[in-house]
């Protein structure tokens, strides 16, 4: 019986080609995106799970949102806690250059316990874990790192040199961490490498926070009894100024949704959502097409009942029908996965998809949960539909209200064109929004700024230091160049660094405000207007206590004047002059508000510590000698990292790479959706022109002109496409100016922009539709009526 | 047989109600050969309806070998249609995604048939009807007159005990039509289905043993 059923079926999609091939095709690009996104969420979902300890790992976390902690805390804990079996402190510190013959690189090094490898079971693809952190000496690489410096080669007992000389022994290499696992150490090395160290150790003391503490419980170990002796410590053993603090012990299962780098929720739940869109417009299609072609098959249903087929045997026959489309489908999608793997890998670096997870039990699960549930939703109405029809009427291939039953169809095809309509009004005011962003007045000069990094760490510092200042003398003599300026951040990278400023008058007002350290050149290199007082003079012996602040910090500071006016950091005693005030240029994103802003003075331009950055402003068009002098300067200065430029538009721009990213992945969805939408309605007039030949051909037979009835073909169509307009518009309107919400500088959403969102799917709806329509219509009517 | 009592049919139109059946009392014997006349709109496909249980009558009883019609569900409908009624119709209502074969294989398959005899049982009536040479041909490739033989073919393969035609030759030319009213005898007489009929034409009807006239929804 299956098997006539599934030749029926194979016939009937075959008669009905072209149906069947949208039906398929829009199918297909659906699931493949849904593929990728169960992928990709998959990924991000994280995975702590292969730590064999999960049950019993705790972070020892400071009040209820500090993820870290005082250095000597686990200590005393691991010495006087019983319930308290192992635990790893993790530090970062610095990011060493790492050398093995004649590679090198440069890794951020996880300072931990010799415990560490107990508490978080990383398995050791060499080496074995109770020796791994035996001693100063040891370092433990992982996999990757591991394969940059010696390739496929065991790499035990190989020493490895830092570039202040340091010497380690590689004594474990991990195995490839999971790349959703929460923590992801590049190398190991033990914390007394720390502790010996003069820099880090007047640090660890009992107040400064810095420190990542996870300890392992006993089995069944009471946590409120360790918080309640954790608060003894902080009473007896915590600095002056820490004793309010409260440790708690968050377990390691919630640590990734808490303290994840990545902003979890948004990102799978987003994702989750468009995949849901997406499946929701191929199964709309799906139910439609079904529907539309259900009712030219009334007839044969009916014959089949009278000829004794029972309704299961005509469920049946529908479910085979829409199942081996889906079916189809399913395997056409999972291969343009598979082969478009690559290119989405290429988009969303970092993820790594790959293929074995197209095969993983837990994907073909979903995949054959999503084909069920299509063929549910789409195989079911039209089914049960139609195999209720009363027999009578039926055998005549007649209908029983017949129009009411569009309603549904009706509103599936406002609910397609809603989400389409949605989907390019957004991503249309999402690039405008990016547009106006990136061609705003940051006020300053942009365009003829170039800018160089000098945290290139020079293998001879003090070489560099007088080449680099021998090269700003060199610069400033250059008839292209205008101005020149070392300086902490350059704008678009300026670093979250905030402290508290208290005025020197009778207000003694409070505000904190964002950090910054340039030279006397910096002003004028970036072109910032000066409002009140003058810049940094070149001397800084007249300028060493002097501040200059943004507009916006003068104004909360509720002056209107900066005369005779001074500051003094919260806590700090130094008094620090006002000496101007600069226009508030945008330091960062336009999607950010202009903050209090207070710059601090170093010395006339010249290399100055974490002075990063080297500012030239170039006269138009003279950018080229300029650049052979830098190419030429730097490269006699050895350093690891390699000399690159860019202008300040570039540095600035980078900030909207993100906003851009996802304005790339929505453009996409705009036009799957579309096209998904717009393969539905190409399908649903093709069906109608077929089921209305007659029609058309007595009418054309009558007279009608061809627009008449390509309108008539078409009109209703448009119609919904005008209601889901008509929905669709207020409701990107209110979507979108949530999200603008969260830009401090936005555009407002004009009317036309909805208007063009809705003329354009207008259009595209018209055109695929009279493509059938006017085929339809230009048929000869002798032919259309020799077919009946 | 077949035993109607008081069956009446209305539709409701408008506030009032359209009659088209009034009081019909009928009583068709196993063997017959009956055939029903009337002008159009009399009543007579509603009546072959309701005796196929295609429709159901406004009120009235209809037993079919002496079982009450009216309060069966469609389970047991569904098995009558299987076993014991086949139904010819004028437009043939041939399935067109299916080869002649697989048309008149089709109520084999309902009835749950093993696969070997299905085979034999179609070979026989294809044998019968003269149209092997034509079994793989989908009905758009056939004639009217052979279409309607596959239907009749169709009708008959799940041996049923009576067979309903409405206006059987309405859409053929007097030759085919000739035809298929022999073959309706011949069924009558050699396999003893009995048979019931809707026909406009006198010549049809001289083929059965027995003219039903109806008129204004009531027979005469």
């Amino acid at each position: 019986m299956f098997r006539n059923y599934l030749k029926i079926a194979w016939r009937n999609l075959w008669r009905r080609k072209l149906f069947t091939v949208i039906n398929v095709l829009g199918l297909a690009v659906g699931l493949t995106c849904v593929a990728f996104l169960v992928l990709c969420v998959q990924q991000m979902v994280v995975k702590d799970k292969f730590h064999k300890n999960l049950p019993n790992l705790y972070l020892l976390q400071t009040d209820s949102d500090n993820e870290k902690n005082v250095f000597p805390l686990l200590e005393v804990m691991l010495k006087d806690f019983p319930q308290v079996v192992n635990g790893s402190r993790v530090n970062h510190w610095d990011a060493p250059w790492i050398s093995y013959n004649d590679k090198t690189i440069s890794e951020e090094i996880s300072y931990v316990d010799t415990g560490f490898l107990n508490v978080f079971t990383y398995p050791l693809k060499y080496g074995n874990t109770a020796t791994a952190l035996k001693d100063k000496s040891s370092i433990v690489l992982s996999a990757p790192v591991a394969e940059k410096l010696f390739g496929s080669q065991n790499p035990l007992g190989k020493v490895v040199t830092f570039a202040d000389k340091r010497r380690f022994i590689v004594s474990a290499v991990m195995q490839p961490i999971p790349a959703n696992a929460s923590i992801q150490p590049k190398v190991l090395l033990w914390n007394k490498n720390l502790t010996d160290n003069k820099d880090f150790s007047p640090m660890a003391d009992w107040y400064n926070c810095f420190t990542s503490s996870y300890v392992l419980l006993r089995p069944g170990a009471d946590v409120a009894a360790i918080e309640k002796q954790l608060k003894k410590i902080v009473a007896t053993r915590f600095a002056e100024g820490a004793k309010d603090r409260v440790m708690h012990l968050l377990p390691y299962r919630e640590y990734a949704k808490k303290y994840g780098a990545l902003n979890f929720d948004f990102y799978v739940y987003g994702l989750t959502c468009i995949a849901v869109f997406i499946l929701l417009l191929v199964a709309i299609n799906l139910v439609n097409l079904n529907m539309a072609v259900s009712f030219t098959r009334v007839q044969e249903v009916a014959v089949r009942k009278v000829l004794g087929s029972g309704r299961r045997a005509i469920l049946m026959q529908f479910f085979t029908e829409v199942g081996l489309m889906v079916c189809i489908a399913l395997l056409l999608a999972w291969s343009m996965a598979f082969i478009m793997l690559p290119v989405l890998n290429e988009q969303l670096n970092g993820l790594q998809i790959t293929a074995a997870m197209l095969y993983q039990p837990s994907f073909i699960g979903i995949w054959l949960l999503t084909g069920a549930l299509l063929t549910l939703v789409a195989g079911g109405y039209p089914a049960a539909y139609i195999s209720a029809l009363k027999l009578a009427n039926a055998v005549k291939g007649r209908l029983q209200a017949a129009p009411q039953k569009a309603y549904l169809r009706q509103g599936l095809i406002i609910a397609q064109f809603v989400i389409a309509v949605v989907f390019i009004a957004g991503s249309l005011i999402m690039q405008q929004q990016v547009r106006y962003m990136k061609q705003g007045d940051v006020r300053f000069n942009k365009e003829q700024v170039l800018t160089v990094k000098l945290d290139l760490d020079f293998m001879d510092t003090a070489q560099a230091r007088s080449g680099i200042n021998h090269l700003i003398t060199q610069l400033q003599q250059q008839a292209a160049v205008s101005n020149v300026s070392t300086s902490q951040c350059v704008p678009g990278q300026f670093w979250e660094n905030y402290n508290t400023f208290v005025a020197d008058d009778n207000s003694s007002k409070e505000l904190g405000m964002r950090q910054t350290g340039i030279d006397n050149g910096f002003v004028p290199t970036y072109g910032i207007r000066i409002l009140q007082g003058r810049n940094f003079s070149a001397d800084m012996a007249l300028d060493k206590e002097a501040v200059l602040i943004n507009e916006t910090a003068m104004k909360n500071l509720g002056w209107i004047s900066i005369e005779g006016k001074s500051i003094h950091a919260k806590g700090g005693k130094e008094s620090l002059r006002v000496i101007g005030v600069t226009d508030d240029y945008h330091y960062r994103s336009l999607a950010g508000s202009i903050e209090p802003l207070i710059h601090f003075f170093a010395g006339k331009t010249a290399m100055q510590p974490s002075y990063n950055y080297l500012s030239i402003s170039i006269k138009p068009q003279q950018a080229a000698p300029v650049i052979a002098l830098l190419k030429k300067a730097f490269s006699q200065m050895p350093a690891y990292r390699e000399f690159t430029y860019s202008f300040a538009d570039e540095v600035f721009n980078k900030q909207y790479k993100t906003i851009e990213g996802i304005l790339t992945l929505i453009r996409f969805f705009t036009i799957v959706s579309v096209l998904i939408a717009c393969a539905g309605i190409f399908a649903l007039v093709a069906l109608a022109a077929q089921q209305r030949t007659r029609e058309i051909g007595i009418r054309k037979v009558l007279g009608a002109s061809i627009v008449s009835l390509v309108s008539l073909l078409s009109k209703d169509l448009l119609k919904l496409v005008g209601i889901a307009i008509l929905i669709a518009a207020p409701l990107a309107w209110w979507a979108m100016q949530r999200w603008l919400q969260d830009f401090a500088y936005r555009i407002t959403i004009s009317w036309w922009l909805l208007v063009g969102a809705g003329m354009a799917t207008l259009a595209i709806a018209l055109l695929t539709v009279s493509v059938q329509a006017i085929k339809a219509a230009l048929m000869n009517p002798v032919k259309a009526l020799k077919t009946e | 047989m077949i035993q109607l009592r008081h069956i009446s049919k209305h539709y409701p139109v408008g506030f009032g109600k359209n009659e088209i059946l009034k009081d019909v009392d009928l009583t068709i014997f196993e063997g017959e050969f009956v055939s029903i006349m009337g002008p159009s709109g009399s009543g007579k496909s509603t009546l072959l309806h309701i005796l196929g249980l295609l429709e159901e009558p406004s009120s009235g009883d209809y037993l079919f070998e002496g079982e009450l019609v009216n309060k069966m569900n469609e389970k047991k409908r569904t098995q009558l249609h299987r076993g014991s009624i086949g139904f010819v119709f004028q437009a043939y209502h041939l399935i067109d995604e299916l080869t002649v074969y697989e048309n008149i294989e089709t109520p084999l398959l309902y009835k749950n048939i093993p696969g070997a005899e299905r085979k034999s049982r179609v070979a026989d009536v294809l044998d019968r009807f003269n149209m092997v040479a034509k079994k793989d041909l989908f009905p758009n490739q056939l004639s009217g007159g052979q279409q309607q033989l596959v239907g009749i073919a169709r009708a008959i393969v799940a041996e049923p005990r009576v067979i309903l035609a409405d206006e059987p030759t309405g859409n053929l030319h007097s030759d085919q039509a000739r035809v298929i009213m022999q073959l309706f005898k011949h069924l009558n007489e050699t396999d003893k289905i009995t048979i019931i009929q809707v026909t406009h034409s006198e010549q049809n009807a001289a083929f059965g043993h027995r003219v039903i006239e109806i008129r204004d929804g009531k027979i005469q």
